[in-house]
């Protein structure tokens, strides 16, 4: 049934129903048929029960009025007796149709009954009373004879009457009781085959309903129902259809979601890096402008501690001549000079450590690309991280985990600049770490910082993560602006990031993400392509 | 005619004697017949007027015998004709029939004495038309050879079997004395062969009066007092007629 459609299927079940119908219909027609033919055969026999009853009455009539007619001679009780002559006659005619034989010796016998009886009037009229006595006496004889053939034809025809009323009774009954099983049959296997055709209709559409739903939801692995023959089976093609061009769309959706996203990032990293540009062109100007100036101050003060020497030197021999207590002061005015131009060389120093690292940051890298062995490098800066840490801070303690694909392929960069961005992270991770061990102050806080890679086929992928204090959710997009940091001031300069970040960007084509849990830790993944092209490609988009 | 109110027929002889007297009989056939018709009339309606005394259920002899009957029926006669019929000779043909219609008048009456006194029932079916009808066939008997006289009708109209107009009868009844152009009273004689001799036949009509329709008016089919259906019948109507033959 299901290669059919729902319209042949309602088509077939109506035209069952309807042959169900109408041969039930041809067969009570018949048997009414026959029924009506034997009742109608009964009711003819009733007729002529009625006939033979009528004539006898209008026979009695007849007998009656020719007797009154012979007593008193009244030409009425002539005509009431011709009139019921001729009734009887009536009966007898339509009677005569079920037995003409019967009939034509009731017509005998009654011939001459009348035969008698006139002559017997007659004689009567003519006062001739004893010959009217005895033909009067043999028309009786007649009479009994018509009585008693009138009385058998009702007893026969009672008789047929009776037996075809049974007979009628006996079809009918027949033909009811048929009739009700066949339509008790029709019935239930209507009751069957409606139920059978709404299970063939009902199912598809619940699966049909269930994977509408499904889609609904945004599910379109959702199963969809077998496309059949039938009208159900067009929806579902059109809703597989329906399933398979939503697919595509959300194929579509997803890549120009992501392509959305990626010109999001896109255009924040044109906007860092316009950003990062002007800064470096600002900061490039402001460092090239404040070098001279700081050399000569760094120079000088240079110069001057070696003055300052030769003329400690010089002046010793007059110094000596001195007082005790001149001699002890003009040392230490000498001495305080000498550490004054030292603390001035000092932060000369360091600040043309700024200007310098403001100068790289603007510049960009500048070294050769090779291949790197990506886990050594990452073992050599965290061995530097670690030593630089503990050369200022001697409490200074952290744990390594380390997860170092050693399959990893050597990959391709500029292993200087990486080292920084490395030094970076592992330095911020040292500071996070340690800052949470001091907060937490005696509680059992053991710092970790864990280093991963992982060769990801065209690209490989660096997490550095740590157990410190976290970033709060609203600083994250600040992170790899210049110049700004969380640590106090004189400990950071800000830029270590913002360095990091072009570097893994603008230069390697690569990107550096940061996940991070207030309290519990931070994860910058860095994820650099392994071509060339690759790394070209991004960093021009 | 056994059930023809008496009334009727007194009347209607009252109407036959009218023409019997303003017309005389050209022949001595017409002259009999009707003296014949007038007498028969006459008994019927002393009858008629002695019908209260005789469906008196409370009085037995009634004196209505043969002796009372015939005298008041030649009272009438003579009244009616001017002529007693005993002056009449007695070996004439119309002084024998007479004498047999006197005869006759006297027979039937005595022969119903029983029924005319009979105490305890009021109607007894002696009226004038069973009296004549009676009469009639007495005098049929008496005068077998030379006459018979019947009081007939149309056939629809007839109500005693007896009564019966045969061939001819029907015949004139219907062709003349119930034809439209017909002159009312008017008799209707002829010379025709009975069983193959002339004989002189006359049919002298009676209408209905007001009295007659008690039992023969309207509304038709209603029962009279006998019993029998009304013939729906008006005034002026040909209600009957006396039939008289006289062989040659």
């Amino acid at each position: 049934m299901a290669g059919l459609t729902i319209r042949m299927r309602l088509i077939l079940l109506t035209a069952a129903g309807l042959l169900v119908l109408v041969a039930t219909n041809f067969y009570l027609t018949r048997a009414l048929g026959d029924n009506s033919a034997g009742m109608v055969k009964a009711a003819g026999l009733l007729a002529g029960i009625e006939q033979a009853d009528s004539a006898q009455i209008a026979f009695g009539e007849m007998r009656y009025w020719m007797t009154d007619l012979a007593v008193s001679q009244l030409t009425l009780s002539e005509r009431n007796a011709q009139a019921a002559k001729a009734r009887m006659e009536q009966h007898l005619d339509k009677l005569a149709a079920w037995n003409p034989q019967r009939i034509a010796a009731v017509r005998s016998e009654l011939a001459q009954y009348d035969q008698f009886a006139d002559k017997a009037v007659d004689e009567y009229t003519n006062d001739r009373r004893v010959i009217g006595n005895s033909l009067l006496a043999q028309a009786r004889q007649h009479s009994l004879a018509v009585d008693q053939l009138l009385a058998s034809i009702v007893a026969d025809l009672t008789d047929e009457a009776v037996a075809a009323r049974q007979k009628a009774m006996a079809e009918a009954a027949a033909a009811t009781r048929l009739s009700r099983i066949v339509v008790a049959a029709a019935v239930l296997v209507g009751i069957l085959l409606t139920f059978l055709l709404l299970r063939t209709i009902v199912v598809p559409l619940r699966r049909l309903i269930a994977a509408m739903d499904g889609l609904n939801t945004g599910n379109v692995d959702v199963a969809i129902p077998k496309a059949g023959a039938d009208e159900i089976g067009a929806v579902a093609l059109t809703l597989g259809r329906f399933r398979d061009t939503l697919k595509e769309q959300n194929r579509r959706e997803r890549e120009l979601r992501a392509a959305h996203d990626e010109l999001k990032a896109t255009q924040a990293s044109l906007i860092h890096a316009e950003k990062m540009a002007s800064l470096g062109q600002l900061t490039a100007g402001i460092a090239h402008e404040i070098k001279n100036p700081l050399n000569f101050v760094n120079n000088f003060a240079s110069l001057s501690v070696e003055l300052l020497d030769e003329l400690k030197q010089t002046a010793r021999p007059a110094i000596n001549a001195l007082g005790a207590d001149k001699r002890a002061e003009v040392d230490e005015v000498i001495d305080m000079l000498t550490g004054n131009l030292e603390k001035i060389a000092e932060h000369g120093r360091r600040a043309d450590g700024i200007v310098k690292s403001m100068l790289a940051h603007s510049h960009g890298g500048s070294g050769e690309r090779q291949q790197v062995d990506l886990n050594a490098l990452i073992e050599e800066a965290l061995n530097l991280a670690y030593h630089g840490a503990r050369a200022q801070d001697r409490d200074f303690n952290i744990t390594f985990e380390r997860e170092l694909d050693r399959t990893l392929a050597p990959i391709e960069l500029v292993p200087q600049d990486v080292t920084r961005v490395l030094l970076n992270l592992f330095g911020n991770a040292f500071y996070a770490a340690d800052k949470r061990r001091r907060e937490a102050a005696g509680a059992a806080f053991q710092p970790v910082m864990r280093v991963a890679t992982r060769d990801l086929g065209k690209e490989v992928e660096i997490r550095v993560r740590d157990n410190g204090t976290g970033i709060p959710p609203e600083l994250r997009d600040k992170l790899f602006q210049p110049f700004f940091t969380t640590k106090p001031t004189g400990e950071g300069t800000g830029l270590g990031l913002s360095i990091s970040y072009d570097i893994v960007t603008q230069q390697h084509g690569g990107t550096i993400t940061v996940d991070s849990r207030v309290g519990e830790f931070t994860e910058f993944t860095i994820r650099l392509p392994r071509s060339r092209q690759a790394a070209t490609a991004a960093t021009q988009a | 005619m056994r059930f023809l109110l008496p009334r009727c027929l007194a009347a209607s002889l009252v109407v036959a004697s009218l023409a019997f007297a303003a017309a005389p009989p050209a022949d001595e056939d017409t002259v009999i017949a009707q003296n014949l018709a007038e007498m028969l009339r006459d008994a019927r309606t002393v009858v008629s007027n002695n019908q209260d005394l005789i469906n008196n259920p409370e009085l037995g002899d009634k004196h209505l015998n043969g002796q009372m009957v015939p005298d008041q029926t030649l009272k009438l006669y003579q009244k009616a004709t001017g002529r007693d019929p005993a002056t009449i000779d007695p070996n004439s043909r119309q002084g024998r029939l007479l004498r047999a219609m006197m005869a006759a008048i006297a027979a039937v009456t005595d022969d119903n004495q029983a029924t005319i006194n009979e105490k305890g029932t009021g109607f007894k079916g002696f009226i004038p038309a069973v009296f004549a009808r009676l009469v009639c066939e007495d005098f049929n008997q008496r005068a077998k050879a030379e006459a018979e006289v019947k009081v007939t009708a149309p056939p629809e109209l007839v109500r005693n079997r007896k009564a019966r107009p045969d061939a001819w009868e029907a015949d004139i009844m219907k062709t003349k004395l119930l034809a439209a152009a017909w002159p009312k009273g008017q008799s209707y004689s002829a010379i025709v062969d009975v069983d193959g001799h002339p004989a002189f036949r006359i049919m002298v009509p009676e209408y209905y009066v007001g009295s007659c329709l008690v039992c023969h008016g309207s509304p038709k089919g209603e029962m009279d007092v006998t019993g029998y259906p009304k013939e729906g019948g008006k005034v002026g109507d040909l209600g009957a007629a006396i039939s008289i033959t006289l062989y040659h």
